[in-house]
């Protein structure tokens, strides 16, 4: 999916560390590069430092150490040093007040488009995440995952060329989440995305993404510095073509990158 | 109507009225005098034929506890953004707010009528009233404002979020339950703070309920003194019953506490 291999990296993390107060650090040393349009799982035990990293990523907390730097040719219009990033969270996080209309307009409020101006997009959004005909319900009335829909939706209407999502099916049953998955990787086919994606789940990691980072809190440093922190254990790459569904959930091939994905979280070398 | 409202309304009004009787039945067994504790009856007959000069006290007593309540609600909100927008504003007032709730009003009523003047008794009482009526809606407001959703307040900053939008958008809606929370105990404070604050300030108010309670309790008119009462407590369960219902308007379509409730 990516543009171009050989093109410079969307972003790139160089020996990132970040501790909050005087405690052992979140996350140490992390040093690794996303490419533009790739689908990059984080995964590890809960802990670890995955979503410290995504926030560090979403610029929503700053580095104790170390440097994040997105391509120029990425950066948003002003000031800004990130590009503009869609943010999908474990939970939905909607405004309850608000109907899934406004929800999924919030952004482009926000922004200064006015309500008539933003209904295309909005209704756009909605009907590509099938809510169209929820719009006006209020999140209480809604599913955990029609809530889910409607946060990727609003995800969506930023026409953010970058997509950062924390745990986001993770609350939800077995069979919805895989509905999900599916349409996440339809919505990334065709968006052009690049998503990245923390999961504590080897099985979506590996059913969802070109590459997977394992993190963990175990490990030398590299530069000899204290333990405790999470890093990243293992870079793999996913490596099965897309589109992916049912037949790929039930190959040989899924089962035996599962494995190599659960090796590297238990610490063991992998190729 | 199902059996769990009609049961939640019949057994409070059967009690009430079971102990009507028996009050009723034991004054005049023991013949207990009316100036010690008159008969629902009396008390009655009392309301009865002073219902226009009670109601207009009511009226005096209601006027200012509502004027205090509004100015107390509009004072508490707008002190709560202000310290939600800035840290050092709160560190440097929030302790001033607090010593005016802990102190208590009838130490400050002398002083506060003797700055504004006895000419002017009624807004000695709006104050009054007000003082004790303004720190429930700071205090739950105040909190209202800081309990927003991390994850929402992180969205609004993604989002490049101006301070106005934040607090227009995401603050004030999220603090709502918490105000409404907060006015409910304000509403019933204010008529607190207005009574205590006419009893304080003595003959001079000479209209409100409070001070019909003073002069029919120096009269030995205990039967017009409950009446007064009765009155009183009516205005603080009207208030009260207005503000749930507000509550309820404002939350039913979205909170869980104002779902469960009515």
């Amino acid at each position: 999916m990516r543009d171009d291999k050989s093109a410079p990296p969307l972003l790139t993390l160089d020996h990132v560390s970040k501790a909050y107060g005087h405690t052992a650090p979140a996350v140490s040393d992390i040093s690794v590069d996303i490419e533009r349009g790739s689908f990059v799982s984080l995964v590890g035990p809960s802990g670890c430092g995955k979503s410290t990293l995504l926030r560090l990523i979403a610029g929503l907390v700053q580095p104790s150490s170390g440097t994040l730097a997105w391509a120029p040719a990425s950066l948003s219009p002003g000031p800004s040093e990130q590009p503009e990033l869609g943010f999908v969270f474990q939970d939905a996080t909607l405004l309850p007040w608000a109907s899934a209309f406004d929800n999924v307009y919030l952004p482009l409020k926000l922004k200064g488009l006015s309500r008539e101006d933003a209904t295309t997009r909005v209704t756009t959004a909605l009907s590509r995440v099938g809510l169209v005909d929820d719009q006006n319900k209020r999140p209480h009335e809604l599913s955990g995952g029609m809530r889910m829909r409607v946060s990727i939706a609003r995800a969506l209407v930023t026409q953010a060329p970058v997509l950062l999502m924390d745990e986001p099916f993770a609350a939800l049953d077995e069979y919805t989440r895989e509905l999900l998955d599916d349409d996440l990787l339809t919505l990334w086919r065709e968006f052009r995305w690049t998503v990245l994606f923390v999961t504590h789940s080897v099985y979506e990691s590996v059913y969802l993404s070109e590459r997977i980072l394992v993190m963990g809190t175990g490990g030398e440093p590299a530069d000899g510095g204290n333990r405790g922190g999470g890093r990243i254990q293992a870079d793999l790459r996913i490596g099965a073509p897309y589109p992916r569904g049912y037949d790929f959930r039930q190959s040989k091939t899924y089962f035996d990158y599962c494995r190599t994905v659960s090796a590297a979280l238990r610490g063991e070398s992998v190729s | 109507m199902s059996h769990d409202r009609l049961f939640t309304i019949l057994m409070p009004l059967l009690v009430g009225i079971g102990l009507l009787i028996f009050w009723e039945f034991a004054v005049t067994v023991t013949q207990t005098p009316s100036f010690v504790l008159p008969a629902p009856s009396e008390i009655g007959t009392a309301l009865w034929e002073n219902f226009g000069s009670l109601m207009g006290s009511a009226w005096v007593t209601l006027r200012i506890t509502l004027l205090a309540f509004a100015l107390a609600t509009f004072g508490g909100v707008a002190l709560a953004v202000l310290f939600s927008q800035s840290r050092l504003v709160e560190r440097a007032l929030f302790p001033y707010a607090i010593i005016l709730q802990v102190t208590p009003v009838v130490a400050i009523a002398p002083l506060v009528l003797i700055w504004v003047g006895f000419d002017n008794v009624n807004t000695a009482l709006l104050i009054l009233a007000w003082i004790v009526a303004f720190f429930p809606v700071l205090s739950n407001t105040v909190l209202g404002l800081r309990s927003v959703d991390r994850n929402l307040m992180d969205l609004f900053t993604l989002y490049g979020a101006s301070r106005t939008q934040r607090l227009f958008a995401l603050q004030l809606p999220a603090a709502l339950p918490y105000i409404l929370g907060g006015m409910k105990i304000s509403g019933g404070l204010a008529l607190i703070g207005a009574v205590v604050a006419e009893f304080v300030a003595g003959s001079g108010t000479g209209t409100g309920l409070a001070w019909r309670i003073i002069e029919a309790g120096n009269r030995l008119q205990v039967p017009t003194m409950f009446a007064a009462l009765l009155l009183l407590s009516l205005v603080g369960v009207l208030i009260f019953f207005a503000l749930s219902v507000l509550e309820h308007l404002v939350l039913r379509s979205w909170h869980e506490s104002a779902r469960q409730s009515f």
